[in-house]
């Protein structure tokens, strides 16, 4: 919201610089987010007299004239042919900065040389929109004179956020009010005087109200007229806050509803045939074409103003289009009114508009200024239009809104705000913003509150009041004193912190995506678990196709993410992610459950510059083992799956007693390749959740054993039928609690070892809990692992 | 007798000079000390000197033994300690050269930043606790004192999903479920993720916030100053000040932007703050008596606080940060500076 300064000072005599009071207006809840001059930089502009004028010799489509700027003549070129000797014009010297801030130079216009320009009121920021050169008679005005102050072309604008509880400071009465408390100087609304005409209103218009959304409805005539451009003053006021100007008519509604924060219609009054006004809700289905050449069309929800048969507004919103004010209107009739705030933000929703007009009720105008703004309106209108009002309003206000009465408690007051207030102050806060304080009793202070402020409805609002007109800056900060337990995380936050932890410690770098992706992606990735498109949360409403749908799973983001880094010559990648993935069931309940998902890609250790392994499928399986490890949970177990977006041969599911819990995998050539990644990818994802139920409670401490272990060793070819996990539980089978450790140490392929297999070394740690084992002990349960091999797994053993 | 002694000890120590191989060395002392060696042999023979002289002789030899061990012992003291220089110097490091490093993640500065608020606020005794992502439109606005058709709606466009759910715009929610589930007196904070239907050069779809609730008895704005003030000095530096200005929302009355002195001019006023020398970093105010009556608390005994702050706000003022956008991309360069 645009304030003008110039403007305010019509009610209020400010004596504090604009900086001043920006703060203090910032400081009491308006909120100042800008100040700025809007006819700054504009300079070398001088009033000029048109002494001279002829053709121009090569082009008849211009006018040369010789023009008096005081202390010299210019010769300048111009195209608007209207300018005529002794008119007065506003000059742009070379070198001058017109409005916006554009520098003139000379210009030459077929041979002939323009030493500046005349200009029109757009170049000087008094209109949008010029269709010449701005000429005046002023016999007091002398060529050489500075433009700007001859035109006062100079404010101090403040760009306001007003808060949506505070429709009334959505004017500069509504400002000029609030500068009243702040200031201590006193406001005034306008004073006028009203002359009417003998004519009765009635004698031209009926007005009908049938809808409850209506709550009041003020209609005032203004006759015969003259439709014509504004006064510059007017102009210059509009332009200040940032409207355009029209005609004089729509710029002093404008003007009126600038001022007051009450929204105005005019409706030419030949053009509403019936001579009549019903209010009513819409038909359903119902059109009309508005004012800005749409055609809107309407439901039940919506209120109308008709002519009896047809709409011809959509009421507190927008007018039609069939009774707009044009250079030939000669009667009007001036509205305003008070809707129904809930009813005008719905249509406003409804059909996707919104105006200054019903940005102002739906947050609520004063419904009891209704009938004051509906006389200055005709007040400017007799001045600005030569109009003649007709004899009183007709106002239908079944039902009149009062003042709320609301009791302050004084003690309250120090309650909320931490800081004793003498009622005194109290008492002079409200006041200076009209809130009328009728009693005082004791601890309870009286108080009836003006309709043009709706927010006020209980004690607290008119603490609130109280409270940011004295100001925050005194209030002391006091901790408070309490009896409570200590502060603490949730365990889905302890979860998440530790499991962080490790992967910050396992070199993961921790990423951050959106919990939406693409479809698209999805039906690239090909389905999976329960990442089926029609599992997944749609966005009913989504900013674009690519955030449409809610993340089924944390990996598609990631992927994208390492895309990204590969294409800048990042080539070493890991990325964790903890987030939430979603679905929706059939019987349409979206549930959220936690997830962590981890990306690989590149060396293992790229900071080593002697350490030169890269990622590959055992070492990913190693970080998830890890993981679970160090998460607490054990008994998981990888088996060989067939995820359509993994690599056939290198992807594992994991599961927990039964339960699906994850899976790990590299990323296979396709997918690599829609995403134009070269290198290997490496994944997995764990559901954090399921796993959260099954971490063991507490860990006990095992007695360690004070007896050396024996090792032995054993090489097995293994073709890809056999499987490393069967080995093991062969091993362990045999050598029960005394297997302390089995580990992998060596995979050979190539010369010696038939084509299909892998020489494959494992080292097994035998250890007592309780003595010193035996060599022949060892050897004997390590020959009878090896025979178990042999024997029922059927593998070779190539040596010990 | 004494002439081959002098000789012995004469030659022994010119050969043991010359030696550089501690081989050499042992070989010198079979030669001469050993059980075969010239003076053993000449000591052996002693019985052959007169008896007059053997005495004086036996003294003599004695000290040529003595002088040549000595002579053998430093000679292979000498030799060692070469051959270990030069073993050493085989090991020579350029200690000026990189080390070879483990490689340790590095933590989102937005998470990072979430958990450095929460752990400030779970000091000063709040609970931290989480709700959910997708929430009815009770509880992110109607409970909150935001009614459908409200005009505050405005500012916090929704995402809807499944049938009349939404993304909830805010992590107040959960402080809702709290309340209903209990009594005062309550100290929570909602740290998390938030979503709203805006996408510019300043706004996301999705961010974070942190929120906080405290209703107890007799809870004043004064408290909320404090709390609030404790948090900035916390994040920003103990020099830090707060300044509340007045503002509005549904759920708070009265309600208030909470400004902090310039991070980076520390309130002379510079670009950043755009010249007022403050910075707005969250939204707060005393719990709304409709939001308290919502969860039936009597609202003539509990007063609260609420709070609610923008994470990747904070961070952006704390670590410099300029661009929002910046956090979303998961720029390694970007990441691996914090």
């Amino acid at each position: 919201m645009l304030i003008s300064k110039e403007w305010l000072k019509e009610y209020i005599d400010l004596d504090v610089s604009s900086e001043e009071l920006g703060k203090m207006l910032t400081l009491s809840g308006t909120n100042v987010e800008g100040i700025f001059d809007p006819w700054k930089n504009m300079r070398e502009l001088k009033l000029g007299r048109v002494i001279l004028t002829h053709s121009h010799q090569k082009n008849e489509k211009l006018k040369c004239c010789e023009v008096d700027v005081g202390d010299k003549r210019l010769n300048l070129v111009t195209a608007d042919l209207t300018v005529s000797e002794n008119d007065m014009v506003v000059v742009a010297l070379e070198g001058s900065r017109i409005f916006g801030g554009k520098e003139v130079q000379k210009h030459e216009f077929h041979g002939t040389v323009s030493e500046g320009m005349m200009c029109s009121l757009e170049e000087l920021g008094i209109e949008r929109k010029s269709k010449g050169v701005y000429t005046f008679k002023d016999d007091n005005a002398t060529p050489g004179t500075d433009a700007v102050e001859y035109f006062g072309l100079k404010d101090t604008v403040y760009d306001l956020e007003i808060t949506p509880n505070r429709p009334d400071c959505l004017s500069h009465i509504g400002i000029a009010r609030e500068c009243q408390a702040l200031t201590g100087r006193p406001f005034f609304k306008p004073k006028f005087r009203l002359n009417e005409s003998e004519r009765e209103t009635s004698e031209d218009v009926e007005v009908k109200v049938v809808s409850s959304r209506c709550k009041r409805y003020v209609a005032r005539i203004v006759r015969n007229l003259e439709v014509k451009e504004s006064p510059l003053w007017l102009k210059k006021r509009l332009m200040a806050v940032g409207l355009g100007t029209v005609n004089n008519i729509v710029d002093v509604t404008n003007y009126v509803m600038f001022e007051y924060g009450q929204p105005i219609h005019a409706f030419d009054l030949d053009k509403v045939k019936t001579k009549k006004i019903l209010v009513r809700n819409a038909r359903d289905g119902e059109s009309i074409k508005a004012l800005n050449d749409e055609e809107y069309t309407l439901k039940s929800t919506d209120l109308v103003i008709t002519d009896g048969k047809k709409p011809i507004a959509i009421a507190g919103v927008i007018g039609g289009e069939e009774t707009e004010i044009d250079e030939g209107t000669k009667n009007v009739l001036i509205e305003v009114a008070y809707f129904d705030p809930v009813s005008i933000r719905k249509t406003s929703k409804s059909i996707g508009l919104t105006t200054d007009a019903s940005y102002r009720f739906e947050r609520g105008v004063d419904p009891n200024a209704a009938v004051e703004v509906a006389n200055r309106v005709a007040f400017l209108l007799t001045k600005l239009a030569n109009g003649e009002v007709s004899k009183e309003v007709i106002d239908v206000y079944p039902e009149p809104i009062k003042p709320k009465k609301l009791t302050l408690r004084s003690s309250r007051c120090a309650l909320v705000l931490g800081k004793l207030l003498p009622v005194e102050e109290i008492v002079n806060k409200l006041n200076a913003i009209d809130i009328k304080v009728e009693e005082v009793d004791g601890d309870n202070i009286k108080v009836s509150v003006p309709t043009f402020r709706p927010d006020i409805a209980r004690e607290v609002d008119l603490i609130e009041e109280v409270g940011r007109l004295h100001g925050y800056d005194d209030i002391p900060e006091r901790m408070p004193f309490v009896f409570t337990n200590s502060g603490s995380m949730s365990e889905r936050q302890k979860r998440e912190n530790k499991i962080r932890n490790i992967m910050l410690s396992l070199g993961f770098n921790e990423a951050l995506t959106y919990s939406f992706t693409d479809p698209d992606e999805i039906k690239r990735w090909g389905e999976f678990g329960f990442r089926s498109i029609k599992e997944g949360v749609l966005i009913n409403n989504p900013l674009s196709r690519d955030m449409s749908i809610l993340r089924q799973s944390l990996v598609f983001n990631l992927v994208k993410s390492a895309e990204y880094n590969l294409k800048r010559q990042i080539t070493d990648i890991k990325f964790f992610e903890v987030g939430n993935v979603f679905k929706i069931s059939e019987s349409r309940c979206i549930t959220e459950r936690e997830h962590l998902a981890g990306l690989m890609i590149g060396r293992i250790e790229p900071f080593d510059y002697s350490f030169k392994s890269r990622i590959d499928f055992l070492y990913l399986k190693g970080v998830v083992e890890m993981i679970l490890e160090r998460s607490g949970i054990k008994g998981v177990e990888f088996s060989h799956s067939t995820l359509p977006f993994l690599h056939i041969y290198r992807q594992s599911r994991i599961d927990k007693d039964g339960k699906y819990i994850g899976f790990l995998g590299q990323l296979n050539e396709d997918i690599c390749k829609a995403y134009d990644i070269k290198e290997e990818v490496y994944l997995f994802e764990l559901d954090v959740f399921t796993l959260s139920v099954f971490k063991e409670k507490r860990v006990l401490y095992k007695v360690i054993s004070p007896y050396p272990y024996i090792r032995r060793d054993v090489s097995l070819l293994l073709s890809e039928k056999d499987k490393a996990r069967e080995v093991i539980n062969v091993i362990k089978a045999v050598g029960g609690a005394l297997v302390e450790d089995i580990f992998c140490f060596d995979f050979y392929k190539g010369k010696s070892i038939p084509t299909g297999f892998t020489s494959t070394s494992f080292a097994i740690i035998y250890r007592a809990k309780d003595r010193t084992l035996t060599e022949e002990e060892v050897d004997s349960l390590f020959s009878e692992t090896i025979e178990k091999l042999e024997s029922v797994l059927n593998v070779k053993c190539r040596g010990v | 007798m004494r002439e081959r002694l002098e000789e012995i000890k004469r030659k022994a120590i010119q050969l043991i000079e010359g030696v550089a191989d501690p081989k050499q060395l042992d070989e010198l002392r079979i030669r001469f000390l050993g059980r075969k060696g010239e003076l053993t042999t000449i000591l052996r023979n002693l019985k052959s000197v007169p008896q007059e002289e053997r005495a004086s002789i036996g003294k003599l030899a004695n000290t040529v033994k003595i002088t040549l061990n000595e002579a053998l012992t430093s000679k292979y003291t000498e030799i060692e300690t070469k051959l270990r220089e030069k073993a050493l110097h085989r090991e020579f490091v350029d200690t000026t050269l990189p080390g070879k490093k483990r490689y340790i993640g590095h933590e989102n500065l937005v998470i990072k930043t979430m958990n450095e608020i929460r752990d400030i606020f779970v000091s000063m005794g709040f609970e931290s606790v989480d709700g959910p992502e997708v929430e009815t439109p009770y509880y992110n606005f109607d409970a909150l004192n935001t009614p459908e058709w409200h005009p505050a709606r405005d500012l916090h466009d929704s995402f809807y999903v499944g049938d009349d759910l939404l993304l909830r715009t805010h992590t107040s929610p959960v402080q809702v479920r709290v309340m209903e589930k209990r009594q005062p007196p309550i100290r929570v904070i909602s740290p998390g993720k938030a979503y709203r239907r805006d996408y510019d050069a300043t706004h996301l779809p999705m961010f974070h916030q942190v929120e906080g609730l405290m209703v107890d008895e007799g809870i004043s704005v004064a408290n909320m100053k404090a709390v609030l003030g404790e948090f900035a000095r916390k994040v920003f530096g103990s020099h830090n000040r707060i300044r509340l200005r007045p503002h509005y929302f549904p759920f708070t009355e009265p309600s208030f932007e909470v400004d902090v002195s310039c991070t980076k001019c520390g309130g002379k006023g510079c670009p950043l703050c755009k010249y007022t020398g403050w910075l707005e970093i969250l939204g707060a105010g005393m719990v709304h008596i409709a939001v308290l009556e919502n969860v039936g608390y009597d609202t003539e005994k509990w007063t609260g606080f609420a709070f609610g702050m923008g994470v990747e706000r904070i961070a952006m003022l704390k670590y410099g940060v300029d661009d929002i956008r910046a956090f979303y991309i998961n720029d390694l360069r970007f990441i691996e500076q914090f």
